[in-house]
Order: structure tokens, then C-alpha cells, then sequence
């Protein structure tokens, strides 16, 4: 089984559907994006870097800063977990390792100006190649403790176009 | 979670030496007991040409007085060579090597002997080699890497099984295909958990009713289609062990009838699997081939059933590869006349699509069901309706 919140689980039952993001682990630090036809959402992560006294006045694990507070996330193919690959019958497909791998389609359109290109002009000087991608789904106003971990992956390819910047991400 | 399985394993190359043969020779990494056969059974590369040293293994193993038994070849003939099994040699750390008394030139030198040790024992079971890998030649950290519930399990259930693992490295290799080689010689699956830790899952051919970690009512989830194949009878399973390094082929095969679905064969017709044999790279002894022989037919003898499960919610979104789960399917039948009411079913794919919100699951008939027992205190007639002991337990739940 996964590590999942009983919150997370109970709400999912309850037929409500979780935001859907992900985090570019990027030179420049963490980049956050989230589904684009989602309002932003304020999840903001407490660093143990001795910015907060330990004294009951800030949750540990409590919420996550959006670096950009941008839903630019267009979609993310869907994620395939299996052991074998069925495509050979169950027994030879057993001795084979799919390794898993999705597409991350983010939105390149500058809102400000259509004319500038959004991550053309932040990948130009810090590339996404061989980082690390995480995609996470959770209920905005939830601690990200509840929050549900969907993958992490690293980033092997990525295209880009004049609207849009496609992420191609495999397991490790 | 630092190692990348995606990575290649480079193997120390002899050119780290003063005079090789070829620098672009790799020194093996020998585990487990590969004393088997009458010739060589991996190809020892020249690290000194000088002094005709041959490199036994990339790393110090277990020496003769632990029990270990080196026999050296020289294209194929037997010829002396003195054994070191901790050999620093020439300061590029701890290796085994084989001295000859002259040189050998351009022949193939092979060695037959046992492997890697751990304090003067042989390492034979699967996750201790795969955690002295780790730990001893990658250099990483096994108990980050390893889910430790799943490696005691792993551990217990190789050594119940009384298995023996021995293969070499002999090649650069991504870390997924050794450890997938590693894991299906002895029928079991590896795979990275959502926890992000590896994962070595050996199937025993038993099935615990009570380690299913999920009961779905019947409308719960949406099951879609069920589907099974005649690629996936397999009645008859030719092995392949004891691989040659050497002449790069699997030196053994055991098809015996002793090891046949004879039932089967006469309703299906003799099925193998679609290659013909099913192959053990690190299986070495007959003993452990038949056991996973007998394994595979228990599993795939009769037609097993994949069924395709939608849900349009997340609610079973924790659900983990090899999860055991029940539910109903009122319209699929065994073949004891009985619909599939409380079925056990094991969980082999999941698919998570965040663009329309569904979950499709792709589980496997496991053909266990969750049962009832009636008393014998006369609340049942025994009229042949109820079975007395392991009837199917036919509450809606």
C-alpha cells in the first residue's frame, strides 16, 4: 500500500476530486505549477533552515510556497505503474521492466505579453533536463502532509513550442 | 533514494593496471557457488601481462580455506594457476587474481570457483547479494535503497524455498535489468513502491486471504472487461539454467513429465511459453529450477483471468503493485460452477489519468476466494449443498 492521509482518502471517497501539480527541482530552486484551468493556491512549506523557532507557532510540514503561483499546468499523460509488460503474455512480460514514462504539457504563453515566451526565457539559462519532476495531488487548504505523492520522475526530454512546453519524464 | 536504476553499472575495466592485455577488459563480479560443469565458467581478463596475473573477480572473494574450490582453464584445458582471493593489487583495491607460471598469451583463461563472501560464508541467498552490491561495489546505501519489511519477507521466502543464487556480472548493465534478471530467476518481480524503496516480491505459490489490503463492494468499481489469453496456458516449461559466461549459452535444461499439467495437456494441448523455455540467469542447481518449474505451472495450467477496472474516483488511488484485493464479479464464473462472489485478485497495473480523473486497474484472477466454514452442529444438512470445510463465503458485503 502507499503512504496516504486518511484525510486525503476520506475525501476521495466522498466523490471530491484533488488539485493536481507538480515540482520542477530546478537549479534555481523549486518551480510549482498547477493544473491551468485551477485557481492558485497558497501551499506553503516551512524549511528547516532556522527561518521558524520551534515553538508550536508554525506546523513543520504545513504548506508549500508557490515559487510562481501560475496554472500552467495544461496536462499530464496518464501514469502507468506496472511490473510487467503485457504485451509478451503474463509470464515473459514478467522478466520484462517497463520502465514508466509520461509527458508534461505546460502552457509557454507569457500572460503579460503574448509575445514572450514563459519557460523559453527561464530554460535559456537553467535547462529542466535531468532534474527531478514530482507530480502531487491534494485538497487546496489541506497541510501538505495530506497530499499524495502521484510520481517522481527525471526529466529526459523536453520539447518546446511557441504555446507550449512538453516535459518527457521517466522512472528511476 | 540515490541510486538511479535507470544508470548503467560500469564494471571496473583492467586498464586501471600497468600492463593489461586489453584495458578494455571488464573484471567479473562472481556471486554464489559456480563450480558446476567440467570447463570454465566465466572468462578471467589479463591485468599484468608481465607477470601473467588474471583477474578472478572485481572484488576479493571467498578463499579456499572458507571452502572455496578454484579450477583455472586455459582454452579449455585445465592448467594450474595460484588463487589470491584478497589480492591489493598493484593498490587499486582488493580483488581475486589467478597467477600462471608462464604466459598464456592470447588464450581464453576461465575460471570454474565460488564468489563473493561475507565473513567467510558464501553469499547464496538473492537479497544478500543484491544488499552487498549496494552497499560493497556501488557503494551506496542498501536500507535507503531496500523496503525492509519486503527484504525480510524476500529473505525468508528465498531461504524457505531452499534456492541458491549464483551468476556474474560480466558486463556493464543497467541497475534494472540485473536486478530484473536477479528476481525472475527465482520467479519474483522488482519494482520501485510509491515510497520510492525497491521492492523484490518472490512469489511461493501461496496466498494469504488474510493480507489483502482492500474489499471492494460490488459497484465500488467498474469492472470492464476480463480477458485471457492462450499465450498465458502453460502446461509444460522447459528451464534453462547454469549460464555459460563463456560460450554464452544456458549449459542445462530439465523438461521433465514429472514437472507437467498432464490435465492440461489433454484438455489445451501442450502449451509452452512463447519462447519455448523460460530462462534462470542466476539459477545454477536443478533443485531451484524444478521448484520455480513446478511454480509456473501451478500458476499458468489453467487460464487465468485479467480483468480492466475503471473507477472515476481516487479513492483507491494508494493502491500498490501485488496489493491483494477482494470483490464480486457476478458475471465470471470458475470453474467450480460458482460466479466470482468475495474472488482474492492481485493487482498487476494501475494507470492514474489526471486529465479526465480515472483510475483504471488491471488486476489478476489469484483463483483463491474468501471462504466460510460450516459447523457440524447440524445447522447444514449434508445434502451436497454446502462444502464442509473452505465453501465460498457468498455474503454481499
Amino acid at each position: 500500500m502507499y503512504d496516504a492521509h486518511i484525510n486525503f482518502i476520506t475525501k476521495c471517497q466522498e466523490g471530491k476530486l484533488p488539485t493536481v501539480y507538480i515540482i520542477i527541482s530546478t537549479d534555481m530552486g523549486d518551480l510549482v505549477y498547477a493544473k491551468k484551468e485551477m485557481d492558485i493556491f497558497d501551499v506553503a512549506i516551512a524549511l528547516a533552515d532556522g527561518s521558524h523557532i520551534a515553538d508550536g507557532g508554525i506546523i513543520a510540514g504545513g504548506t508549500l510556497t508557490l515559487a510562481t503561483g501560475e496554472g500552467r499546468l495544461l496536462s499530464i499523460s496518464p501514469i502507468t505503474t506496472t511490473t510487467q509488460d503485457m504485451r509478451y503474455g503474463s509470464l515473459e512480460g514478467s522478466t520484462i521492466k517497463r520502465q514508466g514514462a509520461i509527458t508534461v504539457t505546460l502552457d509557454n504563453t507569457d500572460r503579460a505579453d503574448n509575445s514572450q515566451y514563459y519557460f523559453s526565457k527561464i530554460i535559456a539559462f537553467n535547462p529542466f533536463i535531468t532534474k527531478t519532476i514530482e507530480g502531487w495531488t491534494g485538497f487546496i487548504g489541506d497541510s501538505l502532509s495530506q497530499h499524495f505523492q502521484l510520481f517522481k520522475l527525471k526529466i529526459k526530454a523536453e520539447e518546446l513550442t511557441p504555446t507550449k512546453y512538453y516535459l518527457i519524464c521517466s522512472e528511476q | 533514494m540515490a541510486l538511479n536504476l535507470s544508470d548503467v553499472f560500469r564494471l571496473t575495466r583492467a586498464g586501471i593496471y600497468t600492463n593489461p592485455l586489453n584495458s578494455a577488459d571488464k573484471l567479473p563480479l562472481p556471486y554464489g557457488d559456480l563450480t558446476d560443469g567440467t570447463n570454465g565458467n566465466w572468462i578471467l581478463p589479463c591485468i599484468d601481462t608481465v607477470n601473467h596475473v588474471y583477474a578472478y573477480a572485481g572484488f576479493d572473494v571467498l578463499s579456499t580455506g572458507e571452502g572455496n574450490s578454484v579450477t583455472t582453464y586455459v582454452d579449455g584445458v585445465q592448467t594450474a594457476s595460484t588463487f589470491n582471493n584478497a589480492n591489493d593489487y598493484e593498490s587499486q583495491g582488493l580483488i581475486a587474481t589467478c597467477t600462471f607460471a608462464s604466459t598464456q598469451g592470447n588464450k581464453e583463461v576461465s575460471a570454474r570457483g565460488k564468489g563473493r563472501d561475507d565473513a567467510g560464508t558464501l553469499i547464496e541467498n538473492l537479497i544478500d547479494q543484491v544488499v552487498d552490491f549496494i552497499d560493497n561495489v556501488v557503494g551506496e546505501t542498501s536500507t535507503d535503497e531496500l523496503d525492509d519489511t519486503f527484504k525480510a519477507l524476500a529473505t525468508a521466502i528465498f531461504t524457505a524455498q531452499g534456492y541458491k543464487s549464483a551468476g556474474v556480472i560480466v558486463d556493464d548493465i543497467t541497475y534494472w535489468t540485473l536486478f530484473q534478471q536477479m528476481a525472475y530467476s527465482f520467479y519474483g518481480k522488482v519494482y520501485r513502491n510509491n515510497n520510492k524503496k525497491l521492492v523484490f516480491l518472490l512469489d511461493d505459490g501461496t496466498l494469504n486471504q488474510y493480507a489483502q489490503v482492500n474489499r471492494f463492494k460490488q459497484g465500488d468499481l467498474t469492472v470492464l472487461k476480463a480477458k485471457r489469453t492462450e499465450e498465458d496456458i502453460i502446461n509444460r516449461c522447459p528451464m534453462k539454467y547454469s549460464y555459460s559466461y563463456v560460450a554464452n549459452i544456458y549449459k542445462e535444461e530439465t523438461n521433465t513429465d514429472a514437472h507437467v499439467n498432464t490435465a492440461s495437456e489433454t484438455r489445451y494441448g501442450s502449451r509452452l511459453p512463447r519462447t519455448g523455455f523460460f530462462a534462470l540467469p542466476w539459477c545454477r542447481d536443478l533443485t531451484s529450477a524444478q521448484t520455480v518449474q513446478d511454480l509456473i505451472i501451478a500458476d499458468y495450467a489453467k487460464p487465468i483471468w485479467t480483468f480492466t477496472i475503471q473507477d472515476n474516483t481516487y479513492q483507491f488511488i494508494h493502491a500498490d503493485m501485488f496489493n491483494i484485493f477482494s470483490t464480486t464479479i457476478p458475471w465470471v464464473y470458475c470453474d467450480e460452477g460458482t460466479a466470482l462472489i468475495n474472488q482474492l485478485f492481485k493487482l498487476i497495473e494501475k494507470t492514474v489519468d489526471t486529465t479526465n480523473n480515472i483510475l483504471t486497474l488491471q488486476a489478476k484472477d489469484t483463483g483463491v476466494y474468501l471462504t466460510t466454514t460450516i459447523l457440524a452442529d447440524g445447522s447444514a444438512i449434508a445434502d451436497g449443498t454446502y462444502k464442509a470445510g473452505n465453501d465460498r463465503d457468498t455474503t454481499q458485503y
